[in-house]
C-alpha cells in the first residue's frame, strides 16, 4: 500500500510540474541504471512473458505461442542472429556491448521486420553509432546472491549449499570511424554457476548419466557464453552498405523440454551478414545476404551420446519501398536454403520463399490504412499471414488503433525438438523420450484482434490501453509428462506433440510520465487469461501468469548519477507436465554428513514481488561508468519455474570504461 | 530460512536510522565545514580490533585489522574506497583447517559534520565485496564413498558496514583517525565484527585531474 501511496504522491508532483513539460519518446526507456546484462534489457519491456530454470537462460513469449512454441526473431541493428536451439535461445552468447544498445523495439505480433520474417514477435537491439575517430570501451560485471554459507561451511550442522554466483561478465569493444566509413569490433563473455541446490545435483548427475563418469572428474557446473563480431560499413548521400561476421559459443546446460531437464551441450553459432540499401527518388532499395553456421556437440569428451546437429544456411533478402504523397508500399522476396545434418535426417535440404508486402495508406486527414500480407513457401508446404489497421487519430490527444490478423507458421519455423524428430532425428531413443503416437506437425494458425488507444493527456503524461483477442485455430504444443527419479529429479515419460486449440485475452495499460530530464516513471498492468480451449490448451497456458504489475521510476538528481527503482508483481503460474513432482523433496544426496537441507518442489509457481534499486554514477567526463543494483530486495520466493532455481537478494557491480 | 535475511534487512534499516538521526543532528554543523577541506582528499591508514563478542568471533578469532581507505569531496559529503585485510583463525567444529583470509573491498559515502576547528565527526555507510579465502577445501563423503561434495576454496559475499569516524587535527594535513564500525556480511548465517580502529591520516590538495575524474 506504501508503495501504491508513493506512486501516487509522485503522480500528483508530476501533474503538478507540467511547466517543467519535455516530450520524450515511448521507446526511449534504456536509461534505467539496473541494465547491467542482456536479459536485463529485454525485460524493460513489460510485455514479455519469460521464465527460466537457471535464471541465465530464458523462454520468452510474445503472446502468440507460449513457452514451447516458435521463440521470438532476435536481431542485432535489424540483421537476425538465429541462436534457437530446440526452442532454447540463449541471448548471453550474442556480442552486446550492453552500454551501447541506445534502443530495443519489441513487436508482439507476427510480420516481417526489416525483411526478416518474425511470425512469433521479435526484438531488435540496435546499437548507437560509431563515434568518429578511434575509441576503446570496456565492461566488467559480477553479482553474488547473499546467503552463502561463508565460514560455516566448516561445520556439518550449520553449512547449508551455496547459492548462484553470477558473473563475471566482461566486454571489450574497439572502433574506428573516418568519414562515411566505419569499422567495429566486439568481444564479449558471461558465466553463470548453476549452484542452487534445485539444480546443481539434478545437473552434475546428468552429465555424470550421460557419461563423465566413466573416468571421475568433477566438473564446474557452468555456463559459459563467448561472443565476438567484425563490422565495417560505408554509407554515402543516397547508398550504404554494412558487412558483419558474428561469432557465439555456449557451454551451457540446455533445457531439452521433450527429456523434462537440462542436458549438458556445446552450441555454437557462425554468422556473415552483408546488406546494403540504394536510395533513389520515391524508392529505396534493400538487399541482404546471411550465411550462417550452428551446431550442438557434446559439453564434454567423456559424453557418450551424439547430439551432432548443425544447420547451415543461406538467406538472400530484398526489398523496394515506395513513399508517395499519401501512400506507401514496399514488396520483397526472402529466399531461405537450410542445410540440416543431424542422426537420422535423410533429407537434410529446405529450401524456402517468402513472399511478402507492406501498405500505408492515408483514408482521410485524420485516418490511415495499413496492410500486410506474406505467404512463406517450403516447397509443397504454404503459409499465409495477413494483417489490416486502421489507426486514426480524431483529436490530437488521442489516437485509436485497430488491427485484425490471422497468421499460418510452417512446421519447420517452429524450430521444435519434435519437429526433428519427425523429420527421422534419432536423438529421443537415445534419451529414451517415449513416443507411443506420431509427433503431428502442421501449420500453427492463429486470428486475432487487437484494440489500442492512446491518450497524450500532456506533453510528459501519456496512457495507453490495449485489448487483445487471439484465437489459435491450430497450436502444436510439445508436451513432456515426466516421472519422478530419486537421483534425477525427473526422467523422461510419454511426450506427445498435439493439435490443439483455444482462445486467450488480453490486457494492457500502459501510463508514461517524465519531467524533463530529471525523472521518468511508468505503470504497466497486465491481465492474461485463457477464455476457451482444449484441456491441454488450458494446461499450457498455465505456465503463463495472468497478472503482471510493475512501476518504474527513473531519476536522474544531478548530472552524471542516475537512480532507478522498479517494482513487479507476477501471479503465480502452474506447470503440470511435473505432477509426478508435486510434494517431492530435493536435498543434498543421502549419506553426506551436511545438516538436512532441501526444498520441495510444486507445481505452481508462488506469486511474488520483486524490487530493485539501482544506481548509476558516470566519472571523468563519462569515461568511468559504475553501476549498483540490489535484486529482490525483499528476499521473497522469486521463481518462475518447477524446476527452476530461487532468487535470493542478489547484489550487482558493473564498472565500464570509455576511451 | 527468509526470516534470517528478513532480520538481516532489518537490522541494516535500524542502523541506517540511527546514521540518518546522527547525520540530521549535525546537519546545524555543517556550515562549519571548511573551503579549504573540500577541496582535499585523504588518505587513512589504520588498524583495528574486533570489540564485540559473538558466536562468529568465538569461533573464529579475529588478528587485528589492516585497512587503507580513500576518501574525497562528493556532493555534500565524500566517496571513499578502501580496502581492508583480516585473519580469521579458526577453532572451528570441523576436521578440517577453516583459517581463512579476509579482504573486504569497500565503496562508500560519509558525511563529515565539524564539531570544532581540529575535530570532526562522520557518519559512514559503506557496501562491498567480502573474500574469504580459505586455507583448505572440505569433501563431504558418504558412507558409501560413492558421492562426494566438494566446497570451494574461496567466496564472496555482499557485506555492509555502519560507522562512526573520529578525525582530530595534529597539524596540517595530518590527522589521526579513530573509527567505530559494525560490520555484517550477508551469508545464511550472517558474520557480524564490530571494531575500533585507529590510525592515521593524510590530506593532500586534490589535484586537477582527480576533480576532473571524479566530474
Amino acid at each position: 500500500m506504501s508503495l501504491l501511496r508513493a506512486f501516487f504522491l509522485l503522480l500528483t508532483i508530476s501533474i503538478a510540474s507540467q511547466g517543467y513539460a519535455q516530450k520524450r519518446s515511448a521507446t526511449d526507456s534504456l536509461n534505467n541504471a539496473g541494465k547491467m546484462r542482456p536479459n536485463d534489457i529485454i525485460k524493460e519491456n513489460k510485455q514479455w512473458n519469460r521464465a527460466s530454470t537457471d535464471l541465465f537462460t530464458y523462454w520468452m513469449d510474445s503472446g502468440l505461442y507460449g513457452y514451447y512454441g516458435a521463440q521470438p526473431k532476435i536481431l542485432l541493428d535489424g540483421i537476425p542472429v538465429d541462436i534457437n536451439y530446440f526452442g532454447w535461445q540463449n541471448v548471453n552468447m550474442l556480442p552486446l556491448f550492453i552500454e551501447d544498445i541506445k534502443k530495443s523495439t519489441s513487436r508482439f505480433i507476427p510480420q516481417v521486420y526489416e525483411n526478416s520474417l518474425a511470425s512469433a514477435g521479435l526484438i531488435n537491439f540496435k546499437t548507437a553509432a560509431v563515434d568518429t575517430g578511434l575509441s576503446f570501451k570496456s565492461s566488467f560485471y559480477i553479482g553474488n546472491e547473499s546467503g552463502d554459507p561463508g565460514p560455516f561451511i566448516f561445520d556439518s550442522l550449520k553449512t547449508t549449499p551455496n547459492i548462484d554466483r553470477w558473473g563475471p561478465d566482461g566486454s571489450f569493444s574497439v572502433a574506428y570511424r573516418k568519414a562515411n566509413w566505419y569499422a567495429k569490433g566486439l568481444f564479449s563473455f558471461r558465466n553463470h554457476q548453476q549452484t542452487d541446490l534445485i539444480s546443481n545435483q539434478r545437473i552434475h548427475i546428468t552429465a555424470s548419466v550421460l557419461g563423465t563418469n566413466q573416468q571421475y572428474e568433477n566438473y564446474k557446473i557452468q555456463t559459459i557464453a563467448r561472443s565476438g563480431l567484425f563490422e565495417t560499413g560505408y554509407s554515402a548521400e543516397n547508398w550504404n552498405v554494412k558487412a558483419r561476421a558474428l561469432y557465439g559459443e555456449d557451454k551451457n546446460y540446455l533445457f531439452l523440454q521433450a527429456f523434462g531437464r537440462e542436458i549438458p551441450t556445446k552450441n555454437k553459432y557462425l554468422q556473415v551478414a552483408l546488406e546494403g540499401e540504394y536510395e533513389t527518388g520515391n524508392w529505396l532499395f534493400s538487399n541482404r545476404y546471411i550465411g550462417h553456421d550452428k551446431r550442438i556437440g557434446k559439453r564434454f569428451p567423456l559424453h557418450t551420446y551424439i547430439f551432432d546437429w548443425s544447420q547451415t544456411s543461406h538467406t538472400f533478402s530484398s526489398s523496394a519501398k515506395y513513399r508517395g504523397a499519401n501512400y506507401s508500399f514496399k514488396p520483397g522476396i526472402i529466399y531461405e536454403r537450410l542445410r540440416t545434418e543431424a542422426p537420422g535426417i535423410r533429407q537434410p535440404y529446405n529450401d524456402l520463399a517468402t513472399f511478402f508486402l507492406d501498405g500505408r495508406f492515408t483514408v482521410s486527414s485524420f485516418s490511415d490504412f495499413t496492410l500486410h500480407f506474406n505467404i512463406d513457401y517450403d516447397e509443397d508446404q504454404a503459409a499465409e499471414s495477413l494483417r489490416f489497421g486502421l489507426p486514426t487519430s480524431f483529436v490530437e490527444e488521442w489516437k485509436i488503433i485497430p488491427e485484425l490478423f490471422y497468421s499460418e507458421q510452417l512446421p519447420l519455423r517452429q524450430n521444435s525438438f519434435p519437429y526433428w524428430l519427425s523429420r527421422g532425428y534419432t536423438f529421443a531413443d537415445f534419451l529414451d523420450i517415449s513416443i507411443d503416437q506420431p509427433l503431428e506437425s502442421f501449420n500453427n494458425k492463429l486470428t486475432g484482434v487487437k484494440l489500442t488507444n492512446r491518450f497524450f493527456i500532456s506533453d510528459n503524461f501519456s496512457l495507453e490501453l490495449e485489448q487483445k483477442v487471439i484465437h489459435h485455430d491450430a497450436l502444436n504444443i510439445p508436451w513432456q509428462v515426466v516421472e519422478e527419479n530419486e537421483f534425477l529429479d525427473t526422467q523422461p515419460g510419454q511426450f506427445t506433440a498435439t493439435r490443439e486449440g483455444g482462445t486467450r485475452f488480453e490486457f494492457r495499460a500502459q501510463i508514461t510520465n517524465s519531467i524533463s530530464g530529471l525523472l521518468r516513471q511508468q505503470f504497466n498492468l497486465q491481465l492474461q487469461n485463457t477464455i476457451s480451449g482444449t484441456a491441454r490448451y488450458k494446461q499450457y497456458y498455465g505456465q503463463i501468469p495472468e497478472t503482471k504489475i510493475s512501476y518504474q521510476l527513473d531519476i536522474t538528481p544531478v548530472p552524471n548519477l542516475g537512480l532507478s527503482l522498479l517494482a513487479s508483481y507476477r501471479s503465480s503460474t502452474e506447470w503440470l507436465e511435473y505432477q509426478a513432482l508435486e510434494g517431492v523433496e530435493y536435498k543434498l544426496p543421502s549419506g553426506i554428513p551436511i545438516r538436512p537441507f532441501s526444498g520441495t518442489f510444486h507445481t505452481k509457481t508462488p506469486s511474488f514481488t520483486n524490487i530493485v534499486v539501482s544506481a548509476q554514477k558516470w566519472f571523468w567526463d563519462r569515461r568511468i561508468n559504475t553501476q549498483f543494483s540490489v535484486q529482490n530486495l525483499l528476499n521473497q520466493e522469486v521463481r518462475t519455474h518447477t524446476l527452476g532455481a530461487e532468487l535470493f537478494t542478489k547484489f550487482n557491480i558493473k564498472l565500464g570504461v570509455t576511451f | 530460512m527468509y526470516h534470517s535475511f528478513k532480520d538481516n534487512i532489518f537490522v541494516m534499516i535500524k542502523r541506517l536510522a540511527i546514521v540518518l538521526l546522527l547525520l540530521c543532528w549535525g546537519n546545524r554543523s555543517m556550515a562549519q565545514s571548511t573551503e579549504l577541506e573540500d577541496e582535499r582528499f585523504f588518505i587513512d591508514l589504520s588498524t583495528g580490533l574486533s570489540v564485540n563478542n559473538n558466536s562468529f568471533t568465538d569461533t573464529w578469532d579475529p588478528s587485528p585489522a589492516g585497512h587503507l581507505n580513500f576518501r574525497l569531496p562528493f556532493y555534500a559529503g565524500q566517496l571513499e574506497t578502501g580496502l581492508r585485510y583480516i585473519r580469521f583463525n579458526g577453532n572451528a567444529p570441523s576436521e578440517e583447517d577453516s583459517d581463512f583470509h579476509s579482504i573486504y573491498i569497500h565503496l562508500g559515502w560519509n558525511y563529515p559534520i565539524n564539531v570544532s576547528s581540529w575535530y570532526q565527526i562522520s557518519p559512514t555507510l559503506r557496501f562491498g565485496n567480502h573474500l574469504m579465502l580459505f586455507d583448505e577445501s572440505v569433501v563431504f563423503t558418504n558412507n558409501s564413498g560413492t558421492e562426494r561434495f566438494v566446497t570451494d576454496q574461496s567466496e564472496s559475499e555482499f557485506a555492509y558496514e555502519l560507522a562512526l569516524q573520529n578525525q582530530i587535527k595534529l597539524r596540517d594535513h595530518w590527522y589521526i583517525n579513530a573509527t567505530v564500525s559494525y560490520n555484517r556480511t550477508l551469508t545464511f548465517s550472517p558474520l557480524p565484527v564490530t571494531l575500533f580502529s585507529i590510525g592515521i591520516t593524510r590530506s593532500f590538495t586534490q589535484p586537477t585531474w582527480l576533480k576532473t575524474f571524479i566530474r
